[in-house]
């Protein structure tokens, strides 16, 4: 229930994006005349990432592992949601630190890895940042392929170890 | 060499006291293919024969795993000569051995040895029978039991010379990373041992990982990088006092240290101001400078023979690809067009050659060889799961990690003819690199 309202704020906010960015380019869909349906999608932003209750919020606030798809560094809208609960904590928190780590499969060149990890590791943190928290209280480690989260040699493995995590040093 | 030994104690007095996996090399491949030779076991004058290393089983094999030669095996021999009169050719012709290396150690004094051998071609011997003078003779005195197998690869590298004409790499080091699985978690381990495994010793041990070893082109340091409390920094060590200083500990990355033929300006990797990119810092005066510039991850520096220029691995045209800067003018241009995957450049010493690492289309990795100058790419071994090679100093070796089974090192000869393993004993053994020649 609380991921479907929130999924549906998700969708309401790219919804909104697209609108925007077509009013800029050009009507992209190429109907003639105006429309209005901003209007009635704006009523609906305020419900991005509000409401939760405690209980909702901790359970966000319990995922700080992100797993990613191959050659990839995009968050899944859950996982911005969950990153987004990270952030409130920690605007609120100011002396709360944390540890942002990036990290690939092993396969691969390892130096390599670790600059591809790194951008899985921003993207956490690029969020947080989006979202309001000082950078001084984030910092990023890339770890390439050099500290798995499972061993193994296969994509079950393998998918597993294409992550970020958030750790909190100082709470 | 009383300095020499005296600097052998202190390392001796750093490195004691841990424990280091020792790798055992096995030829796994393309010996048949080399030219024939024959070591017969030396004589010895004055000592048992378990009480030293079997100095002609260690240049065979020396000479075998450079995919260069096929050594007799020991029990195909039907006479054991050790001066040249004792020799009879047709013999060994028959065997179908064009060279033979014979050799005699004598007891000259408490704990010293005289040590001779000499190289004799079986196919060039005079009408009577007898043998022509020797392609290749010496002799050493005063030798320590202590360092029969430091003699037996450097008599290796004499022969090699001699007959490839290239340089022997046998008395050669390399450096490399053990992965063991202590109470308290991993445990990472900068060793560094012979080309072929033997003499391992610890330099640096973590409870986080450590990784890209580089030596310098004197033999004399490694750079590498530790994630000591999760802060990442390039370090170097002093190999022989085993002392390490931190060289950079910027925010984000700071990786894939390479020295410049120099020996005193390291190429580095940091993230400092946005993606990865690479930089030159001089070890004298601090100075560090950005030589990349753009968006992309450029990584895995390393310097061209003539320390002009750089090759590094960069997905500034979308996939990982290997790309040359010019460190006067900044000029890059991009080296390898084959596949979406090229990644851990190194040039070969001659400038004539690339060694990356290359994925094929099957999605397996490879070791590709491409000449500079033709473009032409060769893959010379294949596997699931290869990484970081790197080049032996006379460049017809390539030494690289693989984690297929328990994590072993390989090597395989440029030509792809020839391969051997150094497999981990316990845990993982991984990252290597080659240490260049160094005259001590």
């Amino acid at each position: 229930m609380l991921l479907k309202t929130l999924k549906i704020g998700v969708v309401v906010v790219a919804v909104l994006g697209l609108v925007a960015c077509a009013s800029k380019k050009g009507n992209r869909w190429g109907s003639s005349g105006g429309n209005d349906e901003v209007g009635g999608i704006e009523e609906n932003v305020r419900f991005y990432g509000t409401n939760l209750s405690p209980a909702e919020e901790k359970q966000l606030l319990a995922q700080r592992t992100y797993y990613f798809a191959l050659n990839s560094n995009e968050l899944s809208d859950n996982d911005v949601m969950s990153i987004n609960a990270h952030a409130k904590r920690l605007v609120n928190a100011s002396r709360t630190r944390i540890r942002v780590e990036g990290h690939t499969d092993e396969r691969g060149s390892r130096e390599y890895n670790v600059a591809l990890a790194e951008r899985r590791a921003n993207a956490v943190a690029n969020v947080l940042i989006l979202k309001g928290v000082p950078q001084e209280q984030i910092s990023v480690v890339s770890y390439g392929k050099e500290k798995p989260a499972v061993v193994g040699h296969d994509e079950a493995a393998w998918s597993k170890n294409r992550r970020a995590v958030i750790v909190y040093e100082v709470e | 060499m009383k300095l020499n030994k005296l600097f052998i104690s202190i390392l001796f007095l750093v490195l004691a006291g841990n424990v280091q996996a020792i790798l055992h090399m096995e030829i796994t491949g393309g010996q048949a293919t080399g030219l024939p030779i024959a070591i017969v076991p030396f004589a010895i004058e004055g000592a048992g024969k378990g009480e030293l290393e079997d100095i002609a089983k260690v240049i065979k094999a020396d000479l075998e795993s450079s995919g260069q030669f096929t050594g007799t095996p020991f029990q195909q021999m039907r006479q054991f000569p050790s001066q040249r009169s004792e020799v009879r050719f047709s013999e060994w012709q028959s065997l179908g051995v064009e060279n033979i290396i014979i050799g005699r150690i004598r007891k000259t004094g408490s704990s010293r040895y005289l040590v001779n051998f000499e190289l004799l071609d079986v196919l060039r011997q005079k009408a009577d029978g007898t043998s022509q003078a020797p392609l290749l003779a010496m002799q050493f005195d005063n030798v320590n039991p202590q360092d029969f197998r430091a003699l037996a690869h450097h008599i290796s590298d004499l022969l090699f010379q001699k007959l490839i004409g290239v340089k022997g790499i046998f008395s050669t080091r390399i450096a490399y990373i053990t992965v063991n699985q202590g109470s308290k978690g991993s445990v990472h381990t900068l060793e560094v041992a012979d080309y072929d495994g033997q003499n391992p010793k610890s330099l640096f041990r973590s409870s986080y990982p450590v990784m890209s070893p580089a030596w310098s082109p004197d033999g004399k340091r490694i750079a590498f990088v530790s994630f000591e409390k999760d802060r990442t920094s390039i370090n170097v060590v002093d190999v022989l006092t085993g002392r390490v200083s931190k060289v950079t500990q910027f925010p984000g990355i700071n990786g894939a240290p390479a020295w410049s033929p120099d020996n005193h300006t390291l190429a580095l990797v940091l993230s400092k101001d946005g993606s990865p990119k690479l930089y030159t810092l001089d070890l004298n005066n601090k100075q560090l400078n950005r030589v990349t510039q753009g968006g992309g991850n450029d990584t895995e520096p390393s310097f061209t023979p003539d320390g002009g220029s750089i090759v590094f691995t960069s997905d500034r045209g979308g996939k990982a690809q290997i790309y040359r800067v010019t460190l006067g003018t900044g000029k890059i241009e991009r080296l390898t067009f084959n596949g979406d995957y090229n990644a851990r450049p190194y040039v070969t010493p001659d400038g004539n050659k690339l060694v990356t690492l290359h994925k094929m289309d099957d999605g397996l990795f490879g070791i590709a060889v491409q000449s500079l100058k033709t473009g032409e790419l060769r893959v010379i071994t294949r596997s699931s799961l290869i990484d970081a090679p790197t080049l032996a100093p006379n460049g017809m070796m390539v030494l690289y990690g693989s984690q297929e089974g328990q994590g072993a090192l390989n090597a395989v000869s440029l030509d792809g003819r020839s391969k051997f393993r150094l497999p981990s004993r316990e845990g993982n053994v991984q990252d290597p690199a080659w240490a260049p020649f160094v005259r001590y």
